[in-house]
């Protein structure tokens, strides 16, 4: 039940007020017993422009009354203005197994079978551990113009094996995925076996040749890409600090017509996707590249007026006590004509990239920076099953992007991760797309 | 605790004695901010939260297992206390795990705070103080003819209290002040940025002022930098470089990781006590301690989650590993000697003179895009944001990109630890070390 009622504090013409509650559930099973962990959060933010510039004041709901005061305080009597009855518009996405009508025992249950199933892939696992994090998520926004309010569930299960590999180094491999509801959970045989197998790929696996290489990126690694790479160039915030080399290429063709990059918090219920952003703009689709074209930022309210762009729905914050930046939500290339079969078959010698574990924002000079990339050597068109690990994606995007050759019609958004901007305002996002074909990648 | 929904922890401790037979801890944090926000050198805005969690935790025991169940609390009245006992219930039942004991009543060392953060995010005079910073840094960066493309300053003070049902009964406040700046040169058409990032627990250690023109002087090579060079032999990393490769942002990193209780718990340690971290060692070997009452540092804390009271404790000496790090619950599991969480990451320093460490044609790398190594095995990959080619001669040519690649354990085989020492958030340390056989490779 919502403790906060926002129609009780103050407000001026120029005051927008956000209630958020996050009730999270974590359960961790490993081969040496079992976490859960519960936590809560909620409170509000509330916006005041005044002389200019934005005044934010964010505070949990245990400090409800320590809000209303400084909201009294800060907003003079004349300016205050009454609350009109603006119909509340709501919306839900619970998932299509809500995760409250699985009682913990049984979530426990579940867990300890899938943490078992997985541990039967050999004998050689020094670990594994199976965690299923189950988020609520309600936001309500009031302005004088809106009144909304939003209901979410998301649940993500992620499957990491820790292995020696033939070196007797430690290695790990993960497995992630999200749903909105308790569905997640459930893992087909097919994705089980392809586990198991990668695992069995990486024992033997070695440092790369430093070089540049044809690639075929995976579903996972093209959205880092989207993400890291060209997202990051595209806020608008970023833009406006003279950050951003992006602003320089905005209406420009930097790569083939088949590229285009979309950033949409409504694509259909992935890690980053909301009904409405955090200054009450509705969730749709932004084109950052258009058929090879850079197109349009992504934005929050504050530098879109400045920059005069069109507002999209990218302004999020962290929590109700940190400030709303323009962040992206679900990031991916949209898809293309070929298939990602004939893609591989079509590369005499190279290189697959599975996964990574992570990558850098360099906006600036649009340097590709991500890391502890898994690489899968291609001979004659064929996976070979030669492994390379910790490998470094490096090089000047518009470069990567112009050599861009095939984009696969397998488009998949499936990331679980969370964003920061440097190493700080951590927001949910995920990011995606289909198989890349590209000429001329730097690994190191 | 100045907050205006403040529990009485003692009435709840009472209710709690008085109606339930079981083990229990009470967590409280407040955390208040000021921020100033500012892009080209107008203020964007100005932030100011206050944020209350208060946590209950229950423990079950059920033939020799422990079971555990945490669930914050929002109210604190008899009635809202029940439903928050049998909610941890349930949570409780269906997590048990070996039994391990609560920290009892013990007392714990102070770590200081400042009074004066204090009062820039408690008073409105903060606001000026806040201010005034921001008008230093413009000027500085206009003296400089530098563009401050955007800054900000936060300030914070964290309030912890941890009450259990041993009697433990601690608290502690922290405060914490940081500058996150991007400044850029412009010249021939090129434009670069540097970024720098600095916090500290005391106003008295906060000049911007300095931190401003030592970040100005990074921008200006970083304007006439080159592209990176195949490079293989000697790597020195100095700076902030350097306490991320100790101490990185996002994890706790390979030299530490092993040490943790949690960790050799979960069998994934790679260490054994008494027994080297790494093969045969080459010059300088590696003396690690976490130390969490470095005065003034921000991750300095004088207890964990628990309450356990925290201790300075030596976790690698001269390549030989000496003791875990662990809270009360994985100190027990593993029978070693609970310590409290991590504190900063004390490398002790060699004795090598800065000229003798860069000795010789050598790459210096001073700035990461970011350093993520693989906390288990010690590889990384890592772009460099700038980096010195430097000749035999001395003669030093900037440049940027590319990447330092190789392995943590590895490296520090053959490795050399200044005599200076730098202290940042969360290390203190050598300000630059030596390693023999780096890797840097070109785009």
């Amino acid at each position: 039940m919502q403790q906060v009622n926002l129609t009780d504090f103050s407000r001026s013409r120029n005051t927008t007020l956000l209630y958020t509650h996050n009730k999270d559930t974590d359960i961790i099973v490993d081969d040496k017993g079992i976490e859960i962990m519960t936590n809560a959060d909620s409170g509000v933010k509330a916006r005041v422009m005044k002389d200019g510039f934005w005044h934010d004041f964010g505070g949990s709901t245990l400090q409800r009354d320590w809000l209303k005061k400084k909201l009294a305080e800060f907003i003079p009597k004349k300016e205050l203005v009454q609350y009109n009855n603006i119909g509340m518009k709501t919306f839900k996405q619970l998932g299509r197994i809500h995760p409250d009508t699985i009682k913990l025992q049984d979530k426990v249950k579940d867990l300890k079978k899938l943490q078992a199933r997985i541990k039967s892939l050999s004998d050689d696992f020094l670990n594994v551990r199976v965690r299923l994090a189950v988020e609520q998520e309600e936001k309500e926004f009031l302005s004088g113009e809106k009144h909304l309010r939003q209901e979410l569930n998301l649940c993500t299960l992620i499957v990491v094996a820790f292995f020696s590999d033939s070196n007797d180094e430690m290695r790990y491999h993960y497995l992630a995925r999200f749903m909105p509801g308790y569905e997640a959970i459930q893992l087909t045989n097919k994705e089980v076996n392809d586990f198991k197998n990668m695992i069995m790929k990486l024992k033997n696996g070695r440092k790369i040749t430093p070089g540049k290489y044809t690639c075929i990126m995976s579903n996972q690694l093209t959205g880092l890409l989207a993400h890291e790479s060209f997202g990051h160039g595209m806020e608008s915030d970023t833009i406006l600090k003279d950050r951003a080399m992006a602003k320089q290429f905005l209406g420009k063709k930097l790569a083939k017509d088949f590229v285009s990059i979309i950033d949409s918090p409504s694509y259909s219920w992935s890690h980053g996707s909301y009904f409405f952003d955090d200054e009450g703009h509705l969730a749709e689709p932004t084109y950052l590249m258009k058929n090879g074209i850079v197109n349009h930022p992504i934005t929050e309210a504050f530098s879109a007026k400045k920059l005069g762009y069109t507002a999209s729905p990218n302004s999020r914050a962290e929590s109700y006590d940190h400030k709303i930046y323009a962040r992206m939500t679900n990031t991916y290339f949209d898809a293309g004509p070929h298939k990602p079969e004939d893609m591989i078959k079509s590369v005499k010698d190279g290189f697959y990239l599975h996964q990574s574990s992570g990558g850098m924002e360099d906006p600036k000079s649009w340097g590709i920076q991500i890391q502890g990339i898994t690489a899968e050597r291609i001979k004659n068109g064929r996976l070979t099953g030669e492994m390379f690990f910790e490998v470094g994606m490096t090089g000047f995007l518009p470069d990567l992007l112009g050599n861009i050759c095939m984009v696969g019609n397998d488009l998949k958004v499936e990331g679980v991760g969370r964003c920061g901007k440097g190493h700080k305002e951590w927001v949910r996002v995920s990011e995606g797309g289909p198989h890349l074909l590209v000429d001329e990648v730097t690994l190191a | 605790m100045t907050s205006s929904n403040a529990p009485n922890f003692e009435t709840i401790a009472k209710l709690l004695k008085k109606n339930y037979n079981f083990e229990w801890k009470l967590n409280q944090t407040v955390i208040r901010r000021k921020n100033l926000y500012s892009i080209k050198g107008r203020i964007e805005n100005i932030l100011v939260s206050n944020r209350q969690d208060v946590r209950l935790t229950l423990y079950i025991k059920k033939g020799g297992m422990k079971g555990e169940g945490m669930v914050p609390l929002i109210d604190f009245s008899a009635d809202e206390l029940r439903k928050a006992v049998s909610t941890a219930r349930v949570l409780a039942v269906n997590a048990f795990n070996k039994d391990f004991p609560l920290p009892s009543r013990k007392p714990v060392k102070n770590v200081s705070y400042d009074k004066k953060i204090e009062r820039i995010v408690e008073t409105k005079a903060g606001d000026n103080i806040l201010c005034r910073m921001h008008k230093s840094i413009m000027l500085t960066a206009k003296n400089a003819r530098v563009i401050m493309n955007s800054h900000e300053l936060h300030a914070s003070v964290e309030e912890r209290r941890v009450l259990n049902s041993k009697g433990q009964n601690v608290r502690q406040t922290k405060t914490m002040i940081q500058l996150e700046s991007v400044c850029s040169l412009k010249k021939l058409g090129i434009e670069r940025e540097v970024i720098v990032e600095e916090e500290v627990g005391a106003l008295k250690q906060f000049n911007v002022k300095r931190i401003v023109q030592e970040q100005i002087l990074l921008a200006k090579d970083v304007l006439v930098a080159d592209s990176a060079p195949f490079f293989v032999g000697p790597v020195i990393v100095s700076g902030r470089a350097l306490s991320d490769m100790f101490r990185p942002h996002l994890s706790i990193g390979p030299f530490v990781v092993h040490a943790s209780a949690k960790i050799k718990y979960l069998n994934l340690s790679r260490y054994s006590k008494g027994q080297p971290i790494i093969g045969q060692a080459e010059h300088d070997k590696l003396t690690i301690t976490s130390n969490p009452f470095l005065r003034d540092n921000p991750v300095s804390w004088a207890f964990d989650d628990d309450g356990t009271p925290s201790s300075k404790v030596v976790l690698v000496q001269n390549n030989f590993f000496k003791n875990y790090f662990g809270s009360q619950k994985f100190s027990h599991y593993i029978k070693e000697k609970p310590t409290g969480q991590l504190g900063v990451v004390e490398v002790k320093p060699g004795k090598c003179s800065s000229s003798a460490i860069r000795k010789g044609e050598h790459v210096e790398i001073v700035s990461f895009a970011s350093f993520v190594p693989n906390d288990f095995n010690g590889d990384f990959s890592a772009e460099i944001r700038l980096g010195y080619l430097v000749s035999k001669t001395g003669k030093k040519k900037p440049f940027r990109g590319g990447m330092f690649t190789g392995n943590l354990f590895q490296l520090i085989r053959d490795c050399r630890l200044s005599s200076r020492v730098q202290e940042k958030s969360g290390y203190l340390g050598p300000d630059s070390v030596r390693f023999e056989l780096g890797n840097v490779t070109a785009v």
